[in-house]
């Protein structure tokens, strides 16, 4: 479980210590004040992998890179768009401290014919350019530098960027996961033969209960939970002397609250990262979910940090943690733009303070 | 420019502690800080139930707290004024403990305040942010050294006023029955002498304007220049700049 994490130099951050993390943690504040960002913060801190900076770049932010000018496609991800400045991601267990360093190196080189990469995750890249009769070009790397202060820094993998592709050139082999981390994007729609596999996981090992429990919290007539592969490959749920109904045709609400609860539970050990937690919960389902995530959680020892503007959603997620003795486990963080220092900070509050905020409509929401 | 932020018990002691600052005012000679003062009241608890004065200043600070980085990053004093009040539940001891209990819980810090008017630097992680702070207190108390607001402003009343006095003749009457005198006397005979001076106005809503009649008729009705008052005036000398 990690239990701080700072930020230098990363996208909207310029510099960020946030401590005293715990299993569960809720992240709310306004509107780009960092919040996804922290999410992919974590990410990349304990799993700085190829497969981090892509999914990150492409699947959350829609940025392919430039394929006309290398050079431009990792600024992004540095804060201010200014790549001589490294980016430094430092994450805090109980008994370590380890990272990562993203730092951009240009080499001028001549280019060739670019071949189709089908590494990368977007067709918009899978251009074949034959560049080799223009002039010299650049190539960009985006380079991670493994750090753990007991052995130094080492550079781990290199992502180029190079005229009319993306490529990865890993040298140094990839740094081994700390975690094992799980990323659900805002307004996720998980693939329905994804989820049953998922189901099927937990079957296996005896522990799919958990979906059924899940699910009777946004529809108590639910029976039994079964994955059917006939047609196509999804979980199907029964109500009481009814026929059986594939997953799809409810709505979003059983749809995320499965999906959520089938990551935790094929997580174990490891980081659930959930952008927009409360997208299609319905406030009245908000407590007993918030319950029964929590429980899990604790069970398969999974730290979890998800984002929330929702105010029911904090106020049942600090109901929940109270009545059920909880504030040692959980933890509500408030982002917001520092007016001393500009910069962007994680407000550690209470449950006694959030609680009081909630009751004299004070602000906690980074208003 | 440096603020300090003033917390007191209610609407009333704002209004009377406003009112010594701002008379007490003189710019062409002293330069004055900018003083922000809020009171204690109007807060519910989290079991539903109202919280007001001492009871409410834990969850007060811990919520400035989370406003000094947010929106309030000119304050660098925090000042409280409290009622001193009397043992067991009150008294100069046990008030200052429980406002050294309630920095400490807010802000992580030993504030040890041992006198009225200590004022101490303490430095504090605003969420990682290492910030300086002054943080201060004070307890309004009579000339025995207990009380409260009311009772100082009971004793410096300057008026006459027969909606005042008369009841003094029947919690004397009380005294004289039962050995003890009217539950919330002072308050109650405080409460009267301001009614009796407030407008027609001021008195369609009068429970909750009468810190109106302060601010407006406070240097009329109340001495503001007796002895009694001359520690409160140093403090707030102290926090705000206003000449002793």
């Amino acid at each position: 479980m990690i239990q701080s994490i700072f930020i230098e130099n990363f996208r909207c951050f310029h510099k960020t210590d946030i401590k005293s993390l715990k299993r569960i943690n809720l992240i709310g504040g306004q509107n780009n004040v960092g919040k996804t960002t922290l999410l992919e913060a974590i990410l990349l801190g304990v799993n700085p992998s190829d497969k981090s900076v892509i999914f990150i770049q492409q699947k959350l932010r829609s940025d392919y890179g430039n394929i006309d000018s290398p050079e431009l496609t990792w600024q992004s991800l540095f804060f201010n768009f200014n790549r001589k400045e490294n980016i430094n991601i430092m994450v805090s267990t109980a008994g370590a401290t380890f990272g990562a360093r993203f730092a951009v190196k240009d080499v001028k080189k001549k280019p060739g014919i670019v071949s189709q990469d089908n590494l990368i995750a977007d067709e918009t890249l899978l251009k074949v350019v034959d560049n080799s009769a223009e002039d010299e070009t650049v190539q960009s790397s985006l380079v991670c530098y493994k750090i753990q202060p007991e052995s130094g820094t080492s550079p781990a993998m290199r992502l180029e960027a190079s005229k009319g592709k993306l490529k990865f050139g890993i040298s140094g082999g990839l740094p081994t996961p700390i975690f094992f981390v799980t990323f659900i994007p805002a307004g996720f729609k998980p693939l329905p033969a994804a989820m049953a596999d998922d189901f099927e996981k937990l079957r296996y090992r005896g522990q799919d209960d958990v979906i059924l429990s899940v699910v009777r919290i946004i529809d108590p007539s639910i029976d039994r939970v079964e994955v059917f592969s006939f047609g196509s490959k999804k979980i199907h749920l029964q109500r009481k002397e009814q026929p059986f109904i594939p997953i799809t045709m409810f709505g979003d609400a059983i749809n995320k609250v499965v999906n959520i609860t089938l990551k935790i539970a094929n997580s174990q050990n490891g980081i659930l990262l959930i952008d927009e937690i409360e997208n299609g919960i319905h406030y009245t389902h908000q407590h007993a979910f918030w319950s029964l995530l929590f429980k899990v959680a604790r069970k398969f020892n999974v730290q979890i940090f998800s984002t929330s503007h929702s105010l029911e959603m904090i106020r049942a997620f600090n109901t929940v943690a109270i009545n059920e003795g909880l504030a040692d486990d959980t933890q509500y963080i408030e982002m917001f733009r520092s007016a001393r220092n500009g910069e962007i900070v994680g407000n550690m509050i209470s449950h006694d303070t959030l609680a009081y905020s909630l009751v004299n409509n004070q602000t906690f929401r980074g208003e | 420019m440096a603020h300090t932020l003033l917390i007191v018990e209610s609407p009333n002691d704002e209004a009377f502690f406003r009112l010594l600052i701002q008379t007490g005012q003189q710019p062409e000679i002293t330069p004055i800080q900018d003083t922000e003062i809020e009171h204690l009241h109007n807060f519910v608890g989290t079991d539903g139930k109202e919280k007001r004065g001492k009871d409410a200043l834990p969850e007060k600070l811990a919520v400035i707290k989370t406003q000094l980085s947010k929106s309030r990053p000119d304050i660098q004093h925090i000042a409280v004024i409290l009622d001193a009040d009397s043992p067991p539940s009150g008294g100069k001891q046990q008030s200052l403990a429980l406002i050294n209990q309630a920095f400490e819980k807010a802000f992580g810090v030993n504030t040890g305040f041992t006198e009225l008017g200590q004022e101490v630097e303490k430095e504090v992680d605003l969420s990682g942010e290492m910030t300086l702070l002054k943080l201060s207190c004070y307890l309004t108390h009579d000339s025995s050294g207990e009380g409260n607001l009311d009772t100082v402003m009971k004793a410096i009343a300057s008026k006459s006023c027969p909606e005042s006095d008369c009841p003094e003749e029947m919690n004397k009457c009380v005294v004289g029955k039962t050995g003890k005198p009217m539950r919330d006397f002072t308050k109650q005979w405080v409460n009267y002498y301001v009614r009796s001076h407030a407008s027609k106005k001021q008195l369609q809503n009068a429970e909750k304007r009468l810190h109106e009649v302060i601010t407006d008729q406070g240097t009329n009705i109340f001495d503001l220049n007796s002895p009694l008052i001359a520690g409160i005036k140093s403090y707030l000398n102290q926090i705000s700049g206003f000449p002793a």
